[in-house]
């Protein structure tokens, strides 16, 4: 350990920070070591997030006050929050799409009154990059790097920029294995000059694995901070959850296994030789195709910018066909439209909600109404009875169905995203990284309602994620998708995970 | 180093002197005292003259409900564009096309010989058919930038202001041309529409007619149900905030658009065929010199003062035809003292400016407060 290890580089105390509807940091008070990876764990809407945002400058809080290296501050920009050298990496990439990796880190930089040379910073990105064991063109539009690799160029450009603090905001969940770890080896490294990261996520496997100390928040307060020598998974899930942390129930689930076994295999959709084009007019689907079941999960797994996301709009109907056929209960859909797929019953569970399924401006009864509602008078009350279930079944924090979505917390729009879609998925469901912003026992109810959809209701889901480990755990099959074709499929007793990583990488 | 900075904030509990009517009604203030400031620095009136005026201008309803009307509905048009960022500043040209339309029906058309005949239950049903065609024309007008906005992804504004000088130029060809007036005592303009097309007026309201009355309440009733209580209205507020969100929950993006922009204009229509026959019974040569009162561009105004808040058209319109009618009355006021070249409508736009000013700070403040800090 380093022996700046008990310097106090951030004191933050009793932080408040309310949104209409919703109070997200109810006091919180924290303090942060130069030299320590500190995790923040947290359930969905406990408020990590928010911390982060205010720590970064982005969010102003209502009262409390933040000290840096003991001296009192006040941000009213995240360019100030980087002057003091505090760096955030959100969830989603906020680079600028269209310049290169290059002008991206200039565009900070200068500002800085650092590294103004485009051929020096070019130099060192290079070196930073394959230092994470990457090779990443400085010169490449960042609308062309995969997720991962944007989150990469994130990393480095807050190291580069003399980062003291960095925040990294969820940005590890998906990522394969052996990439997660040349993250953390990068961490470490920037760890050991004395730098602090904080790193936010909801998996505490993850926070056990690398952090030196782990803040817990629940419901907008600091509920413990635990040393490394405190660090014990039960433990830090009571924390979490209170008493709903309850064991998962293992047979409940195994008995749908069981009747699934004896029933037959009826093809609900196909896909046949799809070609389909990504946004920036390159082909994304090089001629997959994939039958796909009534009462199975099928689990396609795959290294992110495979063509997963294509994959996802194509069944959902929301990116044309160039070539081939999509047939759905019986009927052919090919570029038919979003309507004719819905209304055959699929519900579609999308990676980024905000974007693909509601609309943050408008409230949540609304964002409900537009997908559910089929005649030409909304019936808001009967609606709003219906958000207020959803709220309480799916445990949506917020004061009333009129709410705006956009005060939601990450996996509180994440949690209305399925309750809404889970009710259209008559025949259907395309869930699409779905738990990416989901905690731990939210992510587990939801798996197991999956399974439940396919086993009692008979329903197809085609489960797309990132993550192998949720699709050993939920898939009846498992297709391996890479460079927009499928490569490998898997019934659920030969699955092997060795061969489905080699798959996903070919 | 000192710097300043400012902190934002999202207000989290309603002020009750933050409520809307509340803010509404103060900028409206604020903005005549600041309004009062500047006419007083360049023309020297005093205070009592100005007030005094604004006083009459409200106190007479009589010379405010024709602004006022004409303004909600072309408000309540442009608002509902606004609700599906369909920024409809073409509404001025489908108000001519509206008009152009009634006159088109009633003089140059074969219904012309209904008005002719003295069957009075005829002529009331023509009227209506006139009407709405006036809104037809209105809306294929709004159509034409709406269809190249979905179909070829041409930003619609420009197309509308462009379609507004588009309109007035063949207003001025026919008003000129084919439909020339014989008795006109040698002005350029058309004939007047018969006595039996034109609209009733109401007894002791001299400047409203039934018709307007009826057609104001079916509007305002309408588009407050259609975005308040339809699928409809629901799919225009989504195509407004997140067309992603409208496509993939099954809907068509582009229809709703085309949707969007045609009741916009079927509106601005209407209020062009009521205000011809109603009120102006004939084209004038040279029609966008002022001649249609520029109420398709004021009412942007009236549809800005409402934010987007089919609720708040009214009381905008109200506040709107109020500084718009002042400016006319202070016309009056300052005869002598007005600078040469500058008319009653200016007058008129730094009253509306100064208050839209003023307004549009206050509601930045209602939503978020504002602290200032030094940092050292």
């Amino acid at each position: 350990m380093s022996f700046l290890g008990n310097q106090t580089v951030l004191r933050i105390s009793n932080i408040v920070k309310k949104f209409p509807g919703v109070v997200a940091l109810d006091g919180v008070s924290l303090e942060l070591y130069s030299g320590e990876i500190r995790s923040l764990l947290g359930e969905n809407g406990s408020g990590k997030s928010t911390l982060a945002k205010v720590i970064a400058g982005i969010y102003s809080p209502d009262s409390g006050s933040i000290e840096i290296e003991g001296r009192s501050v006040r941000f009213t920009s995240p360019a100030d929050a980087i002057r003091y050298g505090i760096f955030y990496i959100p969830q989603n990439p906020s680079l600028i799409e269209n310049l290169t990796v290059t002008e991206n880190i200039l565009l900070v930089s200068k500002s800085l009154g650092l590294l103004t040379k485009v051929d020096k910073v070019r130099e060192i990105v290079n070196e930073e990059v394959s230092k994470l064991g990457y090779q990443i063109d400085p010169d490449t539009e960042v609308s062309r790097l995969s997720y991962t690799q944007k989150q990469i160029v994130e990393l480095v450009k807050a190291s580069l920029l003399g980062a003291k603090i960095l925040i990294v905001d969820e940005v590890t969940t998906y990522l394969p294995k052996v990439v997660r770890e040349s993250f953390y080896r990068y961490m470490r490294h920037m760890k050991d000059e004395g730098r602090t990261i904080i790193l936010i996520t909801h998996k505490i496997s993850e926070a056990v694995e690398v952090a030196d100390r782990i803040t817990i928040l629940r419901s907008g307060v600091v509920a413990k901070t635990l040393e490394r020598e405190e660090f014990d998974v039960d433990l830090i899930r009571k924390l979490m959850f209170g008493e709903r942390a309850l064991p998962t129930r293992k047979e409940h689930l195994e008995n749908y296994t069981l009747a699934s076994n004896r029933r037959e295999k009826v093809e609900l959709a196909r896909l046949d030789n799809i070609w389909a084009n990504d946004d920036s007019g390159n082909i994304a689907l090089r001629g997959l195709s994939l039958k796909i079941n009534r009462g199975e999960v099928l689990g396609v797994a795959g290294i992110s910018g495979n063509g997963q996301k294509e994959l996802a709009e194509v069944l959902v109907g929301l990116r044309s066909i160039k070539r081939g056929h999509y047939y759905l209960d019986g009927a052919e859909v090919t570029n038919r439209g979003v309507k004719a797929i819905r209304t055959a019953g699929v519900g579609f569970i999308p990676e980024a909600p905000l974007y693909y399924s509601f609309s943050g401006d408008l409230s949540l009864v609304e964002n409900v109404a537009i997908a559910s509602s089929n005649n030409f008078l909304i019936r808001w009350g009967s609606l709003a009875t219906k958000v207020r279930e959803f709220m309480n079944i799916y445990g949506i924090s917020v004061s009333s169905p009129k709410a705006l979505v956009k005060v939601l917390s990450g996996g509180n729009v994440m949690r209305l995203a399925i309750a809404r879609e889970l009710e259209l998925s008559k025949k259907m469901l395309i869930a699409y990284n779905a738990t990416r912003s989901l905690d731990e026992m939210f992510s587990e109810t939801f798996l197991n309602t999956i399974r439940m959809l396919a086993r009692r209701d008979n329903i197809a889901v085609v489960y797309i994620s990132e993550s192998l480990d949720e699709i050993l755990a939920v898939s009846d099959k498992v297709a391996v998708i890479s460079s927009g074709k499928i490569v490998g499929l898997f019934e659920r007793e030969s699955v092997d995970r060795e061969t489905v990583e080699k798959l996903m990488v070919m | 180093m000192v710097r300043v900075g400012f902190v934002v904030t999202r207000r989290t509990k309603q002020n009750i002197l933050m409520s809307t009517p509340v803010v509404i009604s103060g900028s409206l203030v604020l903005g005549l005292l600041i309004s009062y400031v500047i006419i007083w620095i360049t023309m020297g009136i005093d205070i009592i003259s100005f007030f005094g005026t604004f006083y009459q201008t409200i106190t007479s309803y009589t010379g405010l409900l024709e602004p006022f009307v004409f303004l909600a509905m072309i408000g309540t048009a442009i608002t509902i564009g606004f609700y599906g960022s369909f920024w409809n500043v073409g509404a001025e040209g489908q108000y001519v096309m509206g008009m152009l339309g009634a006159i088109f029906l009633t003089m140059f058309s074969p219904l012309n010989s209904i008005f002719t005949q003295d069957n009075v239950l005829l002529a009331t049903l023509t009227k209506v058919v006139v009407v709405i065609f006036g809104g037809v024309l209105g809306a294929f007008w709004s159509l034409i930038p709406g269809a190249l906005k979905a179909y070829a992804k041409v930003t619609e504004v420009p197309v509308l202001l462009l379609m507004n000088y588009i309109a007035y130029s063949i207003s001025d060809y026919l008003t000129a041309g084919p439909w020339k007036g014989k008795y006109t005592y040698g002005y350029i303009r058309t004939d007047q529409i018969p006595e039996s097309a034109r609209l009733t007026t109401i007894p002791g309201l001299e400047m409203l007619r039934y018709e307007v009355l009826a057609a104001i309440v079916l509007i305002t009733v309408f588009a407050y149900v259609l975005l308040e209580h339809t699928t409809l209205g629901l799919k225009i507020k989504f195509l407004g905030t997140n067309p992603v969100a409208l496509k993939s929950s099954g809907y068509d993006d582009k229809v709703v658009t085309l949707l969007t922009a045609t009741l916009s204009g079927f509106i601005a229509g209407l209020a062009g065929s009521l205000r011809l026959l109603g009120y102006d019974f004939r084209l004038p040569y040279n029609i966008g010199d002022g001649k249609t009162g520029f109420y398709g561009y004021t009412a942007i105004l009236v549809a800005w003062l409402s934010f987007r808040n089919i609720r708040y058209v009214l009381i905008s319109a109200l506040i709107v035809a109020s500084l718009n009618s002042f400016g006319y009355r202070m016309q009056m006021l300052l005869k002598g003292l007005l600078p040469p070249g500058l008319s009653a409508y200016a007058i008129s736009l730094v009253l509306i400016g100064v208050t839209l000013v003023v307004y549009t700070i206050v509601r930045v403040l209602k939503e978020y407060s504002i602290k200032l800090v030094i940092k050292t």
